[in-house]
Parts: C-alpha cells; sequence; structure tokens
C-alpha cells in the first residue's frame, strides 16, 4: 500500500494540476478519539457543520469538521480510500462511490456495529424508517456500508400559471410524449417563454442524470446480462432523439451551458413551462425571491415504456474508512446514528424552521413534520421516493444497479463521454447514427478493458 | 586534462538535480505508458501490456472509424496553427502601430498588454458568461438590440471561440517580442531608408520584417510552446465541447487521468503530446540556427 501511494504522488505531482496532502495517520494513544470529516460545501451539509459543534455530544470524542468543495472532496476521499489514508474517519460520499468502494474493501460494513447496539438505540434510531431505496443504494448484498444523511429523486415541475394560459393540464403520470407535446404548445420564443428546460451540459452528473432516467424510461439498457453493450437499440434511439426534440423544438436557446444553475434561474423567473429535475430543486423554487412561489406544481417523472421506477437517485451518505482505529471506527459509528437519526432533523427544524437546513429524502419521518407536510413538494417528493428500486433500473434485466447512472467505476468516464456524444447529437455536430456507434464502442470498451465480459 | 575532470565533478550535482527534475517525470511517464492501469479498479492487476496503450489511441481498424485521436491532433494542430498565424500577422501590424513615438503611446503599449497578465481561467469565464452569453452577454444583448438572433457560439462554433480567445490572450506576448525587435532597429538605417525614398510598404515587408524575423521566429516557438499545451482556458469555455469538438491533446490527457483514471492510457497520450511538440519545436529551433549561420 505504501509503494501505491509514493507511486500515485509520483503521477500526480508531474501530471497534475494542484496540490494534495497526505497526512500521515497520527494516532494518537490516550485521551479524547479525535474523528475527522470532511462534507461537501452545499446548505445542508454545512448545517451540520454548524450544529456538530453545538449539539453532538459525546463523551472523550471530539469531532473535526471541514467543508470541501464537491468535486475536491470527490477526488481527495477518492485518493485517501484508494490509497489506504486515514485523515478521515468518515467517508462523506454518494451510492456511486458506496457500491465501489464497498466492493473494493474501501468501507466498513455496518452491520456488526447495529447488531451491537442495545435495543432502547435500536428503537431510538428506527433503522425501518429509512427511506428503502436510499437505504438500498449505500448496500452490498443486503448490507449496509453507510447511511443516508440526505438525498433526492426527480420529478416534473411546472408552472401552473403558464399552463392555465394555454387551457393546458399535466397528467399526474406524464409519459415522455405528452411532455413533448405539452412543452411545444408551451414555447413562445417570441414572448420568451421556453417550453420545457433541461440540463443540457454534458458530464455523467450534469446532462447524464436527466437522460438516463429517460433511456430507462425508454425500456433502454446499457447491457443486456452477459455485459454486451446495447446503446445501439430501437428504445436507446427513442431516447435519445427524444432528449433532442425536447431540448430543440421546446428547450432554452444555449442549450449545452445549461446546468440546473441555469434551468433553476430559467425557471423561477416564471419564463420557462416545464422543468425536469431534482425534488432538492423544488425549495428554491417555492423561495421568497422566486417569481413562481406557489405556482409550481409537481407530477411524477416521466415514464414512456417502463411505467415505473423512471425517476433518478442520489444522496450524501456516511461510510466508515476501515483503516482507521477501532476506537475512532466506534465514534464514528455512534457520530453517523446521531447525524442520521430522527432527532437530528427534528432540531434542525426547531433552529431552522424554513426547514431549508433539513435533511430531506433520508427518512419518511421526515415529511410527517409539520414544516414538511406544508411544502407543495412534499407529498410529491414522497410519493417518488417511495416509488425507488435501486436495483432494478431497467424494464429488461441487466448485470448492473443504479438509476441515473451504472454503479461500476468506469461510468463517471464513460457516461461523461456518452453525454459529449449527446450534445454533439443535439447540435447537429454529428448524426445519431454516428453518436449512438461512438458511444456502443465506448460502452463495449469499458466492458472488455474491465474484465466484466467473460 | 585534469582541469576538465574537475569542472565535471563541479558540475555533476547540478546535472544530476537537473536530471531528476526533468528528465525522471517524463521517464516514469513513458514506463506508466506501458502498464494497463486504471486507479479506479485496485481490483484488477497492473500489468505490461507494450504498446497497447499506444494503440488505442493509433490503431485506425477501417476508414470508416477512425479512432478521435485522429480529429484530437487535427483540432490540436488546427487551433495552434491558427492562433500562431493569427498572433504573428495581427501582432506584427499592432507592433508597427506601436513603434511610432506619439503622445501617450507608452499607456497605449500599456492597454494593449493587459490581456497577457490576465488567468486564462478568469478571462474564460468573463468571455463565456458576460460577452458571448445568449441572454445576458454583451453579444447576445447587441444582437437582439440588432434584431438578429444570437447564435450560442459556445456550443455551435467552439474551434472559433477557442482560437479568438487564445488569440486575445496571446498576442500581447508577440506584440512584446517583435516591438523590441522594432525598436532595436538602429536609427540611422530607418533614416537612410527615409532617404532612399522607400515606400511605406517596402520599408516594412523588405527591410523591418526581414531584421526581425528571428524575432518573429522566438515569438513563434515560445507561442508554440506555450499554445500547445493551454488548458485552463478550455475547460472553462467550451470543457471540450460539444462532444469532443474542441479537445486538444492536454485537454485529452487531463479527461483520460482525471475522468477515466487511466494512467497507462493518459502517459501515452502524454509522451506521443511531447513528442509532437519536440518535433514541431526543434524543426523551428533548426531554422533559427540556420539563419544565424548564414548571417554570421
Amino acid at each position: 500500500m505504501k509503494r501505491n501511494a509514493f507511486v500515485l504522488v509520483l503521477i500526480v505531482s508531474f501530471l497534475a494540476i494542484g496540490t494534495m496532502a497526505f497526512a500521515g495517520g497520527a494516532q494518537e494513544a490516550s485521551g479524547p478519539v479525535t474523528i475527522n470529516i470532511a462534507l461537501a460545501n452545499n446548505p445542508i451539509s454545512q448545517a451540520m457543520a454548524k450544529l456538530v459543534q453545538s449539539e453532538y455530544k459525546a463523551e472523550g470524542v471530539v469531532v473535526n469538521v471541514s467543508v470541501l468543495p464537491e468535486n475536491d472532496l470527490r477526488q481527495r476521499l477518492t485518493t485517501e480510500a484508494s490509497t489506504g489514508g486515514t485523515t478521515y474517519d468518515i467517508f462523506y460520499i454518494g451510492p456511486y462511490e458506496a457500491q465501489t468502494w464497498a466492493r473494493n474493501g474501501w468501507l466498513e460494513n455496518l452491520e456488526p456495529y447495529f447488531d451491537k447496539l442495545s435495543s432502547e438505540k435500536a428503537a431510538w434510531y428506527d433503522r425501518d424508517d429509512l427511506i428503502k431505496g436510499m437505504a438500498d443504494s449505500l448496500a452490498l448484498d443486503g448490507e449496509a456500508f453507510g447511511l443516508p444523511f440526505y438525498g433526492e429523486s426527480s420529478f416534473i415541475m411546472y408552472n401552473k400559471e403558464l399552463f392555465a394560459q394555454k387551457g393546458l393540464t399535466m397528467p399526474m403520470e406524464p409519459t415522455w410524449d405528452q411532455i413533448y407535446e405539452l412543452a411545444k404548445k408551451i414555447h413562445d420564443p417570441s414572448k420568451g417563454i421556453v417550453g420545457m428546460t433541461m440540463r443540457g451540459a454534458p458530464g455523467w452528473g450534469m446532462s447524464g442524470a436527466p437522460f438516463v432516467t429517460m433511456v430507462n424510461a425508454f425500456g433502454g439498457r446499457f447491457y443486456d446480462m452477459d455485459w454486451n453493450a446495447t446503446v445501439d437499440t430501437p428504445q436507446q434511439r427513442g431516447a435519445w432523439q427524444m432528449y433532442k426534440n425536447i431540448l430543440r423544438e421546446a428547450g432554452q436557446a444555449d442549450i449545452l451551458s445549461y446546468t440546473y444553475n441555469e434551468c433553476i434561474a430559467l425557471m423561477a423567473s416564471g419564463n420557462a413551462g416545464i422543468y425536469y429535475d431534482a425534488t432538492s430543486i423544488a425549495p428554491p423554487l417555492e423561495a421568497a425571491d422566486s417569481k413562481i412561489k406557489g405556482k409550481v406544481g409537481y407530477v411524477m417523472a416521466p415514464h414512456q415504456a417502463l411505467k415505473s421506477n423512471t425517476a433518478w437517485l442520489w444522496n450524501w451518505s456516511m461510510g466508515i474508512n476501515p483503516k482507521s482505529s477501532a476506537a475512532k471506527k466506534a465514534a464514528a459509528f455512534d457520530f453517523m446514528l446521531w447525524a442520521t437519526s430522527k432527532d437530528y432533523v427534528k432540531k434542525t427544524v426547531d433552529l431552522d424552521p424554513t426547514g431549508s437546513s433539513t435533511p430531506p429524502a433520508s427518512r419518511s419521518s421526515t415529511y410527517e413534520l409539520p414544516v414538511y407536510a406544508k411544502a407543495p413538494y412534499a407529498s410529491m417528493t414522497l410519493k417518488t421516493l417511495e416509488g425507488m428500486d435501486f436495483t432494478k433500473p431497467t424494464l429488461e434485466p441487466v448485470p448492473y444497479v443504479g438509476l441515473q447512472y451504472i454503479a461500476i467505476p468506469e461510468f463517471a468516464d464513460a457516461g461523461t463521454k456518452m453525454t459529449e456524444y449527446l450534445a454533439d447529437y443535439v447540435v447537429d455536430k454529428i448524426s445519431l447514427d454516428e453518436a449512438i456507434r461512438k458511444t456502443q464502442e465506448v460502452f463495449e470498451q469499458v466492458a472488455i478493458d474491465g474484465n466484466y465480459k467473460k | 586534462m585534469k582541469t576538465r575532470k574537475t569542472e565535471y565533478r563541479f558540475l555533476m550535482p547540478a546535472i544530476v538535480v537537473v536530471a531528476i527534475m526533468t528528465q525522471f517525470p517524463f521517464l516514469l511517464t513513458v514506463i506508466f505508458s506501458t502498464l494497463r492501469w486504471n486507479l479506479s479498479r485496485p481490483d484488477l492487476p497492473r500489468t505490461f501490456n507494450g504498446f497497447d496503450n499506444y494503440l488505442y489511441f493509433l490503431k485506425i481498424e477501417s476508414l470508416q472509424h477512425i479512432p478521435e485521436f485522429y480529429s484530437i491532433l487535427w483540432q490540436t494542430v488546427l487551433i495552434t496553427g491558427v492562433t500562431l498565424l493569427l498572433c504573428s500577422v495581427v501582432g506584427f501590424i499592432l507592433a508597427l502601430l506601436l513603434d511610432h513615438e506619439i503622445p501617450g503611446v507608452n499607456i497605449a503599449r500599456t492597454l494593449m498588454l493587459g490581456p497577457f497578465f490576465v488567468m486564462s481561467t478568469a478571462s474564460g469565464v468573463i468571455w463565456k458568461t458576460t460577452i458571448f452569453n445568449t441572454t445576458f452577454g454583451w453579444y447576445g444583448v447587441i444582437a437582439k438590440a440588432l434584431g438578429a438572433t444570437p447564435v450560442d457560439l459556445v456550443s455551435y462554433h467552439p474551434i472559433g471561440v477557442i482560437i479568438v480567445l487564445f488569440t486575445w490572450q496571446w498576442m500581447p506576448f508577440f506584440i512584446l517580442v517583435l516591438l523590441a525587435g522594432l525598436q532595436g532597429i538602429p536609427q540611422d538605417l530607418v533614416d537612410s531608408m527615409r532617404i532612399d525614398g522607400v515606400s511605406w510598404l517596402q520599408g516594412v515587408f523588405k527591410i523591418k520584417l526581414p531584421l526581425i524575423m528571428n524575432h518573429m521566429r522566438v515569438a513563434i516557438m515560445l507561442g508554440l510552446v506555450f499554445l500547445i499545451k493551454e488548458f485552463g482556458l478550455i475547460l472553462v469555455t467550451t470543457a471540450g465541447g460539444p462532444g469532443t469538438r474542441s479537445y486538444t491533446l492536454p485537454y485529452a490527457v487531463y479527461m483520460q487521468v482525471f475522468s477515466a483514471n487511466n494512467v497507462g492510457r493518459a502517459s501515452a497520450l502524454a509522451v506521443m503530446t511531447v513528442v509532437l511538440t519536440l518535433i514541431l519545436v526543434n524543426l523551428l529551433y533548426r531554422s533559427i540556427v540556420k539563419r544565424n549561420a548564414r548571417y554570421s
């Protein structure tokens, strides 16, 4: 492992941009146990960083929290986990990492820790209250390797005012065909009204997220059970065409520069009819400075050939670094229970009654709290969350899990390439045939390079 | 003989340091380029696979399916070549303008150099959001005021956008070097030029340009080295897109390491980039040396 780290330092230092800290594992023999965790710099995680100092009390335990930008965090933790570092005792990650890291042995199995819990503590924690799809996304063969802190799924948000003006109604469970027709009817460039907005900027976590759920909805898949790439199928072609048609005929003008930030701005300005994105986007649309506050309707993620489970799933979760000392691991587990407990959720509501620092989508009980129950998006969010099945993403059986992505380490790259070809196709730089062929080749290569194909 | 040996021993530490600092990383890259090594798959063994990483990029299986490497190579050559051409032509013209002793010329010179001192990532973000954006940018606002529909330049003309930005950023460097050359032309030569009744065009192209040709070559050579590895501007503006339409070799290397985690393939690509740059720089360098030999 040491040699591994050395070699990695060498490549990174000459190929790379930026610096990287390899802190030696400073182990203290006695005294208080210090556990280290780095969080992502999004509002809900930052709220936890504040709460830890004032609210978390455990004897002989000091929790050090640092906050890093998402990309930095991901890169640093990946390096840390792959080289066996002990800078952080808790890894703050998503289901994409959890799946592969658990398989690589970079995460501690949490089942033994749960087994050791006293019955009172187990009843207090109420594990069954964790939303099943979320917990499943952090488990390998039914055994938990992470606990969900907060998460999101995806649904359709639409501007009720624009719909009323045109005399249109949004079905509760729309198909992509219906969404496309509605978007075209709303679209009115002369008045600056965009029919539908979606992420267009390439990247597996950017346009890849809505697009892969679209592929799933159309009955497409990326691999058959023998790991043959199945991008070149009529189902996939249907999804590719639909994505392009919606955005070219009824979407924003600079399609490819739209990340979710631009989409939110456009939607909140009242100039867009429909918006398909994460459930966590709803609060900013209902915020005081949004022009469409109280005018947004929420319905299920669109389906097509696949009738249900067409939304996506993401979460920020916590797992334990298996290289940390036993004392630290025990302290880390206790801290994770606290951070993902009902008490924590209640605490955030007490301190911030708007609910903007309350972790959503981790526990069903969160949606029974008054602050949440009255939010216009609450019931649809819960309905979406409860319908998710992380393990059966597609119409036909597949050898992988994951909803808006495939939970293999190579997908970050292959998925990004796919969205690049998608972008290329959307702006007519290449034909559908060429885009599909290139993507098919990428996925086929992944199956061969990664030894998936037997 | 003895003195020579002593000198050599004195030089040894410096040579060793320089060799380790400059050549060792490259040597390591060459070694890595022969490995099958994916950082995100610690479960797969790291194995020697000869030239497979190179073949992955270079091998043409059929003429319909030419690997992406060649289009990326072409894009790199196109972007670098056109930028160098624009920089040297326009840079020369601007340097001529700035070579006049008129009031305020120093301010003008300083202003012209401005873009060179802006961080490339910062200038990329500024251009992308405040200028090229079709809704909020100057370009979008002006186009709409004139009754035209603004086209999303970053998506539809990515290479053009990058060439414009590169030129904007690097032209000052060319102006700086060429202006130094122009100011180094002896005044009596300029005077005798005037007395002999040389026209402006003749003066510029038959006398001044040949005299500063070495400056031009140096500017082009350094510009080539800088431009071929320029990366930040591409990352923040087009991010190589749409598709791989504005990938250059360094950007492709970056994606291979930080997106694909594929150390072997990234190293192979890096080695090929270095070889390409060395060949081009060598050709330019030789032409300078040859020219100097002829003049001396």
